[in-house]
């Protein structure tokens, strides 16, 4: 699976909110999308999968471009976790992964589709949590249960908006380990995030956004205070803390 | 803890479920009978069944049962089934737990344009039966259109609401309080230009009465709620999608555009057909689907045929109390589904809460 971006174009009303935004991802990379608040990030992350219609550009899956997919076959390939989900009405943790085989099914799931889901929760160990109502799990449980039901979709490429905000430090890491054995199995991830020390952890490929536009993309390189200072507008520093890369902000400039 | 388990319990629970579908199916049956059986005219349970499946008994009672009692309860099942399920697919469309075609004034707004019909377009005329006037309905197909060119234009008013400004559920409800009172001030006005025979006929034809149907129009009420019904259980997964937010539908592939304004319309004419037929009948498509959520959870593949069974087992159950507790007088139902309904209502907003 291999997605390419080029030349996306997003405007609110009148306000740009993306520029020229051109990338390309290969299966089974960790992309992680940088940038300040009001970068462009999310915005990003919902005009690949369709959530948002960019005004101009074009995003092709192994060169099909999305907007010629059925709606149904582009959420068998991409899945899209969200910043956090808060229904008013009551659904157990097993319904709200079902969900994720609605593009597969018609009037009711098949055997299939509940042994998919059962695996899944297994597979993340829910086990405890199925039965339970969404509204009653924490919120580091609430953010597993959504990456449960992008895998039982079986989408190869998941988009994940800020994965990690809410949560406390220990599910950031189990939350950012998902997705790590995830991407190894050869699901490509495509992750908006804030901390800058995750990212560098978790991520292999880089894109920084300032104010709609690609400041700067690939590698590790990318997070060098060279670029986090002008985009950022604050200074810090990058510490080697027994080979990884650490990065302390110190003042706002 | 092997997946086969989760499996197993996941498959127990809809097990659960599916009984307590049966019972409330068995529950309704039994209420059907006794309903047939009650009334002015008491006719012994032993006498329903034989007439009903043997038919060999006096022609009075064959007549009451085939005329004036299966009517009624066909239409206050009908009825109930249709308000509920149009409840529940308004709140998980909209995601707002206080949708229905009662609280977003959809059900006055097809009442004006029932009342318009009947009234301007001479759709009905007035009989006077000794003291108490009787609108007779000459042309149901233009009340009922009527009625839906109405309710549609309250339920554009809606979706206009979510989609510019993605309204709270309380913003909406405030709406739909305005155009409740806007469509009862048109009825009012229609009634002010009436003569007043006209004017009682309307006031009377307001009242949610399941007895004003017959078979002409439970047969339509039926051709437009049968599809309505099984569009709705199609949609299932939709609606579940929808409730977790626009997004995440949108990224499962549901187009929520579509499917909301459809969704809405469809909801809109089966509250009309209803509304056009038996007058309002107010928060049974409220409450009920919130009763059915206690006890099967929130899947919608399960919530909405429940809604509609319990919503008919419970407007028959209200309609047959309401027609015997004060015997010989018969209350229109909708009297008595307020009454019910607004404290139920009451005590969503302060406990219902915790579950939202």
């Amino acid at each position: 699976m291999k997605i390419k971006v080029d030349g996306l174009y997003f405007r609110y009303d009148s306000k740009p909110v993306l520029r020229d935004v051109s990338l390309e991802l290969r299966h089974g990379d960790i992309l992680g999308i940088v940038g300040p608040n009001g970068s462009g990030k999310s915005t990003l992350i919902k005009c690949l999968d369709r959530i948002l219609r960019p005004q101009a550009g074009s995003i092709l899956i192994d060169g099909e471009e999305i907007n010629r997919m059925d709606r149904d076959e582009l959420a068998k390939k991409l899945g899209y976790v969200p910043q956090g989900e808060n229904s008013k009405f009551p659904i157990t943790v097993f319904d709200a992964i079902l969900m994720g085989r609605r593009p597969y099914l018609n009037w009711r799931p098949s055997a299939h589709d509940l042994e998919k889901v059962s695996d899944v929760i297994c597979q993340l160990g829910l086990e405890e949590i199925a039965m339970r109502e969404i509204g009653a799990i924490s919120g580091g449980q609430r953010q597993k249960v959504l990456i449960a039901r992008a895998l039982a979709q079986e989408a190869e490429v998941i988009l994940y908006d800020e994965p990690t905000s809410n949560l406390d430090l220990r599910h950031q890491l189990e939350v950012l380990n998902m997705i790590k054995e995830q991407a190894e199995n050869g699901i490509t991830a495509v992750v908006a995030i804030h901390d800058l020390n995750l990212a560098a952890r978790y991520c292999d490929k880089f894109v920084m956004l300032n104010k709609g536009v690609i400041y700067a993309a690939g590698g590790l390189e990318v997070l060098h205070p060279e670029n986090i200072e002008p985009v950022y507008k604050v200074k810090v520093s990058a510490i080697n803390n027994s080979g990884n890369m650490v990065i302390v902000p110190e003042y706002p400039i | 803890m092997p997946g086969s388990e989760v499996l197993a319990r996941y498959q127990k629970s809809t097990s659960l479920k599916v009984i307590f579908g049966v019972i409330s199916v068995a529950i309704l049956g039994l209420i059907v009978v006794y309903s047939i059986s009650v009334g002015s005219y008491k006719i012994p349970v032993s006498e329903v069944v034989s007439t009903i499946f043997l038919k060999n008994t006096s022609s009075a009672v064959h007549n009451v049962i085939w005329n004036i009692r299966i009517p009624r309860i066909l239409t206050a099942i009908i009825a109930g089934a249709g308000l509920s399920v149009a409840g529940a697919a308004m709140q998980s469309i909209l995601r707002n737990p206080l949708g229905s075609p009662y609280t977003l004034g959809i059900s006055s707004a097809a009442a004006f344009g029932a009342a318009f019909a009947l009234s301007a377009l001479g759709a009905g005329s007035v009989a006077s039966r000794t003291a108490e006037a009787a609108i007779i309905v000459n042309n149901p197909y233009l009340v009922t259109v009527c009625a839906f060119i109405s309710a549609l234009s309250a339920t554009a008013v809606i979706l206009l609401l979510v989609r510019y400004r993605g309204a709270t559920p309380e913003t909406m409800i405030l709406t739909g309080v305005a155009l409740g009172s806007l469509f009862s001030a048109g009825t009012t006005a229609l009634m002010y230009f009436a003569e007043s025979m006209q004017i009682a006929a309307i006031v009377f034809w307001q009242f949610g009465d399941a007895g004003k149907a017959g078979w002409s129009e439970l047969a339509i009420m039926t051709v437009i709620s049968l599809p309505a019904v099984i569009y709705f259980m199609r949609n299932s997964w939709n609606y579940n999608s929808m409730k977790a937010g626009d997004e995440t539908a949108k990224s499962l592939g549901v187009n929520v555009e579509r499917v909301r304004i459809v969704g809405m319309v469809v909801a809109s004419l089966l509250t009309a057909v209803i509304v056009s037929f038996i007058g309002i009948v107010g928060f049974v498509g409220l409450v009920i689907p919130h009763i059915v959520r206690r006890f099967i959870g929130g899947n919608e593949m399960y919530l909405i045929p429940y809604s509609c069974v319990t919503g008919g087992l419970l407007l028959l159950a209200a309609d047959t109390v309401a027609r015997t507790i004060i015997s010989p007088v018969v209350l229109p139902v909708g009297i008595l589904t307020s009454f019910l309904g607004a404290p139920l209502f009451i005590y969503l907003i302060i406990r219902g809460r915790e579950y939202w």
